[in-house]
């Protein structure tokens, strides 16, 4: 079976699925294409031309990280989803939840306004709010990581490389977040995704934008 | 984006009278269940009466002509021996007998009908997202109660038990919360048999790949209403047909997958529930140039259990709430 990864450098979403492919040790490709200028190919495979897609066996395409991510953890053992449908059908609320945070990051780097950049902010701290009872341990179903973790380490990679822009470091209330986040970032299927120059590409993104968040007192 | 929506209909909400009731109960189930603490029981009456007897036996043997016997962790083994048998005996049977009433006597598919399983399905009346999990649990015929709450009020419990605060939420057995409708789906899929999604693990994932796309769609449909300003309204009616655009190709048959209604076409129906409250209020009609989806559409409106989904008045409560929120949809000439 040949998996093929398309991916864009800096997507949050992609980072998900690099991460868990490489943390069950599944050999894939990985093309990167310029979401600014899409090649004619990426607009007729990717239904939706949105990154990630799978694409397995040169033909069939799968689309939307967290299906993607069940579906390689389908491919080989052990499962990184919990066996009781319950326990499962909770991770993967979280994994939804999880979805979530990357778009409020990009509408806090996008925001042109104080308003709005505001608005953002006090969403991101609800966010992490809303998340700080689901970390008790040291990933976020026990000390292992799970399929779920994959989908919350993308929002930390983001953050270390924002966190310079922002005034308050919004993890301080909350250093069982803060621990997790350097769990994640600890693992090496994470960092192995996350693509070389990244913080220097993300950073690039952030000014070319132009957004309240650079331009703030 | 989905989220997005169901986090800021805090605002805007109307209220509404909570109020509760519970689905009638399926006669075609009602027996089975209705037998469960009879199988039960007469299971470890019969059990313990054989038990009783054969231990009775041996005793007896014991005493007369096996002195050696008495040896306890012979008799324990002996014991054991004979449970475990008549123990196989009856589940043999046990399943026999769920054989011929299910259909089946495999036992994750009736684990729902021997294990009483409560499910409340917390609800807004409106919600689209909702009604997905309702038609679907009415499709599977699976018993719920349900619960309306007014978003713009909500109540102490539900804050607590909803981890998102968002609708709709699924408890169980009285404690466990599940939440996301896509999530929530899935979950009571796997309650009953036959299930909805396809067996093969690429087909399932494509299958949710376009539930989630379907998401998105009825994120759309939504902004539509609140809209404030005609450059914002063009943005989303320009988005809303470029979602049709994308979705034409895959209706190729009756319903999503085939002549039969799966779990992804519970995702998709909401959309045109939505749809087709909202359109007295469009210019266009942006089925026109797909008629396969709205042949689509028409199907799953179709479908009773999409239409035991709707709350009555539907129609009324979302021309009234269009209205208050007074969008650029109500102020177009």
């Amino acid at each position: 079976m040949s998996l093929k990864l398309v991916s864009y450098n800096i997507c949050p979403y992609v980072l998900r699925v690099a991460a868990a492919l490489n943390f069950k040790q599944i050999k894939y490709d990985i093309e990167f294409i310029d979401i600014e200028n899409k090649p004619e190919w990426f607009a007729q495979a990717s239904p939706l031309e949105k990154v990630p897609i799978l694409i397995v066996d040169g033909t069939k395409v799968l689309f939307e990280s967290n299906v993607i991510l069940d579906y390689i953890d389908s491919l080989s053992l052990p499962s990184l989803q919990p066996q009781d449908p319950f326990e499962r059908g909770l991770a993967r609320a979280k994994q939804e939840f999880a979805g979530e945070v990357p778009t409020n990051i990009h509408n806090i780097i996008y925001a042109q306004t104080k308003e709005k950049f505001q608005e953002n902010i006090a969403d991101f701290n609800w966010y992490l709010d809303k998340l700080s009872p689901w970390i008790q341990h040291k990933f976020l179903l026990g000390d292992e990581p799970r399929l779920a973790d994959f989908s919350f380490a993308s929002i930390f990679t983001s953050l270390n490389v924002i966190q310079p822009f922002l005034k308050e470091d919004h993890l301080q209330k909350y250093p069982n977040i803060k621990q997790y986040a350097l769990n994640l970032l600890a693992l090496e299927s994470v960092q192995r995704a996350i693509v070389p120059q990244y913080s220097e590409l993300l950073t690039q993104t952030i000014k070319t934008v132009n957004g309240y968040i650079i331009r703030q007192e | 984006m989905v989220a997005q929506f169901q986090y800021r209909s805090v605002q805007n909400i109307r209220k509404n009278k909570g109020c509760k009731f519970t689905m009638p109960r399926q006669s075609q189930r009602s027996i089975v269940q209705d037998l469960r603490p009879s199988i039960l029981i007469s299971f470890i009456s019969y059990a313990y009466f054989i038990l009783s007897i054969k231990i009775y036996h041996i005793q007896n043997q014991l005493r007369t002509n096996f002195q050696y016997l008495r040896d306890k962790t012979i008799l324990l083994c002996l014991l054991k021996n004979l449970i475990i048998h008549e123990l196989i005996n009856k589940i043999i049977l046990i399943k026999y007998y769920v054989l011929q009433e299910l259909g089946t006597s495999n036992l994750q598919d009736i684990k729902y009908y021997l294990i009483k399983m409560s499910l409340k399905l917390v609800s807004f009346n409106i919600c689209p997202y909702v009604l997905r999990v309702a038609a679907a649990l009415n499709f599977k015929q699976i018993q719920y109660d349900i619960e309306f709450i007014d978003l713009e009020n909500k109540p102490e419990w539900f804050v607590k038990a909803s981890p998102l605060e968002k609708v709709p939420i699924l408890i169980i057995d009285g404690t466990k919360v599940l939440f996301e409708s896509n999530v929530i789906l899935d979950y009571i899929d796997q309650l009953t048999p036959p299930s909805l999604q396809p067996q093969d693990p690429f087909e399932r994932a494509l299958a949710r790949g376009k539930q989630e796309f379907a998401g998105e769609v009825l994120s759309t449909v939504n902004r539509l209403v609140y809209s404030q300003t005609k450059d914002n309204f063009d943005e989303v009616i320009a988005d809303l047909k470029w979602y049709f655009e994308k979705l034409s190709p895959w209706i190729q048959h009756k319903f999503l997958l085939g002549d039969e209604p799966r779990l992804a076409d519970f995702s998709f129906a909401p959309i045109f529930t939505s749809l087709h409250a909202i359109q007295p209020f469009l210019k266009e009609d942006y089925l026109e140039k797909h008629p396969n989806i709205r042949q689509y559409a028409d199907n799953l409106l179709a479908l009773e259990s999409v239409q035991k989904a709707i709350v009555p008045q539907y129609h009324e409560i979302v021309s009234q709430r269009i209205k208050k929120i007074d969008g650029y949809i109500v102020k177009q000439v």
